[in-house]
């Protein structure tokens, strides 16, 4: 089951983008770890609707929810610091909005939705960055399965570099 | 440390210190020839590679403001790297040599709408310095150095090429030590060559030409010092370099004759930008000839999902290629061939290059099977398009100053039925061992950025002579794959290492005979 598909409800506030805390309608706040995190990160409180698109574009059942939040938090801090990103953030509140109640959607819905608003420049942006934070970021490495660094294991040369074992005989 | 006087012009100063500067300075280093070598990017030591694509993208690739168009994806117009060695820090050393029939495009070739052209020297004039480049970068199957051993995904393409009837598959021509070799360690294995070889197994300038021109006393390196201009004379003879040094500061290198190696787009962004009464056009520019015909490879990219485990992410990253496409055979439909090489890709390179713009599970689904994908990049002779190429943006300036360089690139019609051919080639390999899926890649970059400062025989065509001397300016050179008269289908950088052997070897000896 998707963990976004809980229904509950929540409201987006223009101004900062962000749901209020007791609407609690985060991916963020779904999980024990985000809640751990609340309790020191203000702004991991708020889920936001850049941490429900992260999920929509990089949907791995198994990668914690707060993975998610935490490479949520990342990409918020990196557009941040973008000139444009509050009129980015307006047009998306906006997007979001038109979708209706993210929060009652089941996952179709939300794929649905998400493929609307993703001719907006708000998702185009937070995509771009959310990329690069998403498949850089070890605990999704670990999901995937690549290691990371082999180098402080010694590299592969005594460690399976050559070790595929299913390839078919050659013809003859 | 030897250190030259700004305002010594017995200097030869060449810009870039890549697999054309770097090994161009050492060979006239080697010769006692005075060299001062300007590099943009900052110098790293062991200590600063790490095993990680990303933080070294941070560190070594050019990053420099550049505007993409035609088919070039404005964020990744060109994969190049601002650092001392140049492109040697990120490449994948794949070493093979030109064929005959490559410096021959335009008579091979006969293709339409094309400014191809042949290249003014032979395959055999260039063939002693193949030898000579080859035993510099210690290339696999050369000097007695065994061929690579074959990692998994080198061995899952073989396997399938051997099935679709392939016979030259080769793990040999990788400029990766298969043994110790010139006071360099065996590869280990580690993986992702583009990031840098921590061990400095992989062939690059940084670790052998630079610090053997230091050992010679006849060198000195200067860091983060971008060109920004050539000065001459009223002969019309290069004179000076200005460049951006440390802190920004405006300096002025004297020159006895100046070797530009900066990689295509920064080589001609130069020569565009020194303009002046004598040169309005920019340097050595007469003819309108310096920035076009940019060639890139037609390249293409397949993933195949396999039906076991491949976990392409061990080992070289590009250990082996074959070669029975590289062949000239107009009954496939196009003219020139392609090679297929073994390629090994990050989670985030998959996610950008192979699915470039996707998301959702479209996106999630493959990367779910990343443990299970082979992988191939190919690169294929590019037809030469004089409106392909790099031009000077009209208000725009980067930080130094400079105008932002505009890079256009199309495909050539004859693009289209190679990849096609290309592409079902790789789907082949893929699939006649049991792939579930076979995709190309959505975005397909410049890695190899050639030709926008040619040799030709008739100045009229190109930029420079078959020693890279500009046709309009005596002591002004072209020292890196900006020479390239056409791309053939090989990597460049081993011809690029052969051409600056040779250079060295010319400038030598015109120096002796007084020309210089």
């Amino acid at each position: 089951m998707n963990e976004l598909s809980a229904p509950r409800q929540f409201s987006f506030s223009r101004r900062d983008f962000v749901l209020t805390a007791s609407a609690l309608a985060g991916v963020g706040v779904l999980s024990g770890c985000a809640r751990k995190e609340s309790e020191t990160s203000p702004e991991a409180q708020d889920f936001d609707a850049v941490t429900a698109l992260i999920r929509q574009m990089f949907p791995h059942d198994g990668i914690a929810q707060s993975t998610y939040a935490d490479i949520a938090v990342i990409v918020r801090q990196k557009l941040n610091s973008e000139a444009n990103w509050p009129s980015l953030q307006a047009e998306g509140a906006a997007a979001f909005e038109a979708q209706g109640d993210w929060a009652a959607l089941d996952d179709a819905g939300r794929v649905a939705a998400a493929k609307v608003i993703s001719d907006t420049a708000f998702f185009k942006t937070v995509y771009q960055t959310a990329l690069f934070e998403f498949y850089s970021h070890s605990d999704v490495w670990r999901h995937l399965g690549y290691p990371g660094a082999s180098w402080p294991e010694g590299g592969y040369i005594n460690r399976g570099f050559d070790d595929i074992n299913w390839l078919p005989e050659d013809p003859q | 440390m030897t250190v030259f006087e700004q305002s010594d012009d017995s200097v030869i100063v060449v810009i870039g210190s890549g697999a054309g500067g770097g090994v161009l300075a050492n060979e006239l280093a080697q010769a006692g020839v005075n060299v001062v070598c300007l590099e943009a990017g900052r110098r790293l030591t062991f200590g600063d590679i790490v095993n990680d694509e990303r933080a070294m993208d941070e560190k070594m690739t050019w990053h420099d403001r550049r505007i993409g168009e035609g088919l070039l994806n404005p964020y990744f117009p060109a994969w190049m790297c601002k650092t001392v060695g140049g492109t040697t820090m990120h490449w994948t050393a794949t070493s093979v040599r030109l064929q005959p029939h490559e410096f021959r495009a335009k008579t091979t070739y006969g293709i339409p709408n094309t400014s191809a052209i042949d290249w003014p020297l032979g395959y055999e004039e260039l063939e002693p310095f193949y030898t000579l480049a080859e035993t510099k970068m210690g290339v696999s199957g050369t000097n007695g150095l065994p061929p690579l051993p074959m990692n998994n995904n080198m061995k899952v393409l073989a396997a399938g090429a051997r099935r679709l009837g392939y016979k030259e598959i080769k793990s040999t021509g990788v400029a990766i030590n298969s043994a110790p070799y010139d006071g360099r360690p065996q590869c280990q294995q580690i993986g992702f060559c583009k990031s840098g070889c921590v061990i400095g197994a992989k062939w690059s300038t940084l670790y052998t030409e630079i610090p053997k021109a230091e050992d010679t006393g006849h060198f000195e390196l200067r860091p983060n010092a971008m060109a920004l201009n050539l000065e001459h004379d009223q002969n019309g003879r290069v004179t000076s370099v200005l460049y951006s040094g440390e802190n920004g500061a405006i300096q002025r290198q004297r020159a006895r004759a100046v070797c530009v190696a900066g990689n295509a787009i920064e080589t001609s962004r130069l020569l565009l930008n020194s303009q002046t009464s004598m040169f309005p056009d920019g340097l050595a520019n007469g003819a309108g000839q310096v920035g076009k015909n940019y060639l890139k490879h037609v390249v293409l990219g397949a993933l195949g999902f396999m039906p076991g485990e491949v976990n392409f992410y061990r080992g070289a990253q590009q250990g082996g290629h074959i070669a029975d496409e590289q062949r000239n055979d107009e009954s496939r439909g196009f003219a020139g061939g392609y090679q297929i090489e073994s390629a090994a890709f990050s989670p985030l390179s998959v996610a950008r290059i192979a699915f470039g713009g996707e998301w959702g599970e479209e996106l999630t689904s493959a990367l779910e099977d990343y443990t299970r994908i082979a992988a191939t990049f190919i690169t294929g002779e590019d037809a030469s398009q004089s409106k392909n190429g790099v031009r000077l943006h009209g208000e725009e300036k980067d930080a130094y100053g400079l105008p932002v360089p505009i890079v256009r690139y199309e495909d050539h019609d004859n693009a289209t039925p190679m990849r096609k051919h290309a592409n079902a080639s790789a789907r082949g390999l893929f699939e006649t061992l049991g792939a579930t899926r076979v995709v190309p890649f959505k975005v397909n970059m410049a890695t190899h950025n050639l030709g926008t400062c040619r040799m030709s025989e008739n100045p009229a065509d190109g930029v420079c002579n078959k020693w890279g001397r500009a046709h309009e300016i005596d002591n002004l050179y072209i020292s890196d794959g900006s020479q390239f008269s056409s791309s053939g289908s090989a990597n460049p950088t081993l011809t690029i290492v052969a051409l600056a052997i040779r250079q060295a070897g010319h400038i030598r000896d015109r120096m002796a005979a007084g020309e210089l």
